[in-house]
């Protein structure tokens, strides 16, 4: 049963510049979405055409099963938490959470029992009285939440809402967000910039590049399988290593070595994908060598990071050892289990 | 350094007594009799004809006509700036609003319709602006002594640029919130605006008390005049009348007339250099 | 404009229907009449009037008053901006730099802002009038033989002096705020590149302070055109014979005391089109944004 469904969505500025490019998808109940891509992917105006804050140029969107096209944001049941909190900043907290229940003509007993509840859900009973101008980041980030909860929306979200705050509270409140949404179950999307945020936070990663849809699918799924370049080099850090081999009677070769390769391959070139993580610098089975040239190696205390070259395509190794060499080549073992292999053109999975 | 420092000081204080000196000496004339200013000048010392002059100057109908004390000439004069003051921060906070916040036909026509009023000021209009109040039969009222100077378009473009900066976020926030376009402004945007209308409101009371021809071209009747039509008059009676000047009495319609608005300015400073500063962008 | 708005048809007319209605009687009705009387030559009676085309421009150009108050109105006001502007400028300088008296210096030079021009007027007619006025009696001392009433170079001199007396506090406000908005991390870094103060001025601070310079540049030409106009009503009134008197005090002599409504119409015209060609120029250099 889907909750939200988006059916062949596009959006342009007078009839030109596409920024959104036929988007169908589909959320079940309970979910949380994440949506995820480079700045000017889209992904704001996305979220912001399901807010019903912007029109939809082509296509429907469906909550619940009612189409929205035309529905104002406020009567689409659909709560919001922005980047900059948004609060009202000459009204105290209390006023900021009831505000729009008092809008909805909600009787005063009820919002106060929902206020009392939210208020002690996000331990905020004791800033009800303060202006948003006396409260920290991490405050005003509850607030907003509690904004947007006290509401009981039939859908929630969130428009890059940590990317305000400082690496550490930053942490503290993505498991919030995600605690929160497991007590509360109510269906959530999600829009960030930040792979670490939508590998922790998501039931499903949607990863939009230029107003389309690059891939679909769990943290694990994107993660071991992504069927492009793109999606491999943007989620992981460090991202995929890409090396660009010549074809050669379906094998490819790398330095002085030759891989075979599966199925036949007609293009002069291919891209061969490895994780850093699946490139260790010891034999192992399955694994064959390569000698590359060491730029820099970088020491995180528990990990290095090699960063290295082979043949102009730069190669990131990590290492739980403390690497320390004066040499300036390596050896390097990688997995050839672990290897992806992307077309030249397209950029797609093989 | 130090020395440099204090050569600064000097002429900043030595700049300020040019500003101050002569309103002091004014004020200072302002307490002596008329026969002492006429045989020995300007006065720099005070004298002690203060209450006298003050009192007879506020309380005394005088003028051409005799018909108004200098005290309802005040009344007059902060009814104009209040009455200024408040209209303008209405209409153009109001204008404003429709022209930041609302897609409509005709916004932009509008728009440059409010602009064109900073490209012709009053005094260049001023016999055709006398006649369409004559028509009205607005001449000598406090509606055509106010309304039509509020026309100008400071204030609209003041609350423009406050709007504009207004986080868009809010607004949606707000729409989610199910506020339509007057809770929004009602809820949001005039608490918001609390200290910017404060600050167009104390300039617009100074621009609005020291207002000039447009009081003298369009009340003819005494009771309508304000503190700067006096100051008219003292100008004629002084240097084109014949009959024997009152210099005294002159120079503490002076200190009345500019006492208000200084006193304003200084009271109120921060609001008043924001106003001023802000309305100008 | 915003990105998001309200889409209504109608709520927004409501909204701006008191400022454009009052526009509309008060400010458009008697700048088309101003247009209109422009192109009229009435009798001196005014009982008929007949429409003349370009007649009253053509002796309102040709008239030798026009071009002197035309050329004064241009000298006076190049000169009252340039004084009122550099000594703005140097104590709102001055100023910033005393970091303890900051706040008394501020209130020092800003309340003259608050006196209306005509009142400034008034006390200047006392001070400088030739029956015991101070400043009178202490100019003929020093041996220059000043005469406001008589000669006209003296009552320009007079006016100059005064107008920029009443227009100092204004700039120096703008200039003083123009000022404390650069970035203190900016002044450190010339304070560190740069070790006369006379030319981290001219090479830092004063371009940084284009944006307000310029502004202040237009609204004290603006100044010196309109509102000097209660000053000039309550000092020479154009007086000795006319050589003080500003385009804004012309069309109000001509029109309203004078009753050539025609020609004072065409001076109007004249005017706006002035302030029009201003306003563009305006607008053109803060497109480039000086400096921003």
């Amino acid at each position: 049963m889907l909750y939200l469904e988006l059916k062949n969505v596009s959006k342009n500025y007078d009839g030109k510049n596409k920024i959104i490019k036929d988007i169908s998808l589909g959320i079940k109940k309970g979910e949380f979405i994440v949506i995820v891509g480079p700045s000017g992917c889209g992904k704001s105006t996305l979220l912001r055409m399901v807010a019903g804050l912007e029109d939809i140029s082509d296509g429907d969107i469906v909550i619940d099963k009612a189409v929205v096209n035309n529905i104002s944001p406020a009567d689409r049941d659909i709560a919001m938490v922005f980047q900059n909190y948004a609060l009202y900043p000459h009204m105290n907290v209390l006023k900021n959470l009831s505000y729009g229940l008092k809008n909805r003509k909600i009787s005063k007993d009820e919002i106060e029992k929902r206020v009392v509840s939210i208020s002690k859900l996000l331990q905020i009973e004791e800033l009800l009285h303060r202006k948003p101008s006396e409260l920290s980041g991490g405050q005003k980030q509850r607030v907003a939440m509690g904004r947007a909860i006290i509401r009981k929306p039939k859908l929630f979200l969130f428009d890059e809402p940590l990317s305000n705050l400082d690496a550490k509270l930053r942490h503290q409140m993505r498991i919030e967000i995600r605690k929160l949404h497991d007590k509360l179950g109510i269906t959530s999307v999600y829009v960030t910039h930040d792979q670490v945020e939508a590998m922790t936070l998501a039931d499903r990663i949607i990863i939009l590049n230029g107003g389309k849809i690059e891939q679909i699918g769990t943290p694990k799924e994107i993660y071991e399988n992504p069927n492009s370049i793109f999606v491999s080099k943007f989620m992981g850090t460090p991202p995929m290593n890409i090396i660009k081999a010549k074809v050669k009677n379906s094998t490819i070769e790398i330095g002085d070595i030759s891989i075979d390769l599966k199925n036949s391959y007609n293009e002069e070139y291919i891209h061969v994908g490895i994780r850093a993580e699946d490139i260790s610098l010891s034999d192992f089975n399955n694994s064959i060598k390569l000698r590359v040239d060491i730029d820099m190696i970088e020491h995180l205390g528990s990990e290095s990071f090699i960063y290295s070259t082979i043949e102009n395509n730069p190669i990131i190794v990590k290492s739980s050892e403390f690497i320390e060499t004066k040499e300036d080549k390596l050896d390097i073992y990688i997995n050839t289990k672990k290897l992806y292999f992307f077309s030249d053109k397209e950029g797609k999975i093989l | 350094m130090k020395t440099k420092q204090y050569a600064s000081h000097i002429i900043l204080v030595l700049m300020s007594l040019i500003f101050l000196v002569p309103i002091w000496v004014i004020f200072a004339s302002s307490t002596h009799t008329p026969e002492t200013i006429l045989n020995g000048g300007l006065q720099f010392f005070l004298g002690d004809n203060f209450l006298d002059t003050y009192r007879s100057v506020l309380f005394e109908k005088s003028g051409y006509t005799k018909h108004i004390t200098v005290l309802q000439m005040i009344g007059n004069s902060l009814i104009l700036a209040l009455g200024f003051a408040v209209g303008k921060v209405i209409i153009s906070s109001m204008a404003a609003y429709a022209i930041v916040y609302f897609r409509f036909r005709l916004a932009s026509f509008l728009f440059w319709v409010i602009f064109l009023t900073l490209l012709l000021p009053l005094e260049v209009r001023i016999v055709p602006s006398f006649e369409v109040l004559a028509k009205l039969n607005l001449l000598n009222s406090y509606t055509g002594l106010i309304v039509p100077l509020i026309a100008s378009a400071t204030g609209t473009f003041f609350f423009r640029q406050f709007y504009k900066s207004i986080p868009d976020e809010l607004l949606e926030a707000a729409k989610l919130d199910g506020a339509n376009s007057w809770q929004f402004f009602i809820d949001i945007l005039l608490p918001l605006s609390k200290t910017m209308m404060a600050a167009l409101f104390i300039v617009m009371f100074i621009v609005g008390w020291n207002q000039y021809l447009w009081p003298i071209m369009m009340t003819t009747e005494p009771e309508y005049s304000t503190i700067l039509l006096g100051i008219k008059e003292i100008y004629q009676s002084n240097f084109e009348g014949s009959y024997l000047p009152e210099f005294n009495r002159a120079f503490a319609m002076i200190i009345l007339a500019l006492i208000v608005p200084v006193l304003v300015v200084i009271l109120f400073q921060r609001w008043f250099i924001k106003g001023l500063v802000d309305s100008e962008k | 404009m915003k990105k998001v708005q309200f889409n209504n048809r109608f709520i927004p007319y409501l909204f701006i229907l008191p400022q454009i209605s009052i526009i509309a009687i008060f400010f458009l009705w008697p700048s088309a009449m101003a247009v209109y009387y422009s192109f009229i030559l009435e009798d001196a009676f005014g009982i008929s009037s007949e429409f003349v085309w370009f007649e009253n421009y053509k002796s309102v150009l040709l008239d030798s008053d026009y071009i002197a108050s035309l050329g004064f109105t241009l000298i006076f006001s190049v000169l009252v901006t340039f004084f009122s502007l550099a000594i703005g400028l140097f104590l709102a300088y001055k100023t910033d730099k005393s970091i303890k008296q900051k706040g008394l210096y501020r209130g020092l030079f800003m309340w003259p802002y608050a006196i209306a021009p005509a009142v400034v007027g008034l006390m200047a007619s006392f001070f400088f009038s030739q029956s015991n006025g101070d400043l009178y009696n202490f100019l003929n001392y020093l041996g220059w033989e000043f005469e406001p009433k008589s000669d006209p170079l003296s009552a320009q001199i007079m006016l100059i002096f005064v107008a920029s007396w009443k227009q100092i506090s204004v700039n120096f406000i703008f200039f003083l705020s123009g000022l404390q908005a650069i970035p203190k991390s900016i002044i450190e870094a010339s304070l560190i590149d740069c070790k006369s103060s006379i030319k981290r001025f001219w090479t830092i601070i004063f371009p940084l302070l284009s944006p307000t310079t310029f502004f202040l540049l237009i609204t004290n030409i603006v100044y010196a055109f309109f509102d000097t106009f209660g000053l000039i009503d309550t000092t020479t009134r154009g007086a000795p014979m006319g050589e003080t008197k500003t385009l804004a005090y012309k069309i109000y002599q001509d029109g309203f005391l004078g009753a050539d409504i025609g020609g004072s119409s065409a001076q109007s015209v004249l005017l706006m089109i002035f302030i029009l060609v201003l306003t563009i120029f305006q607008f053109k250099y803060l497109e480039k944004k000086v400096h921003y």
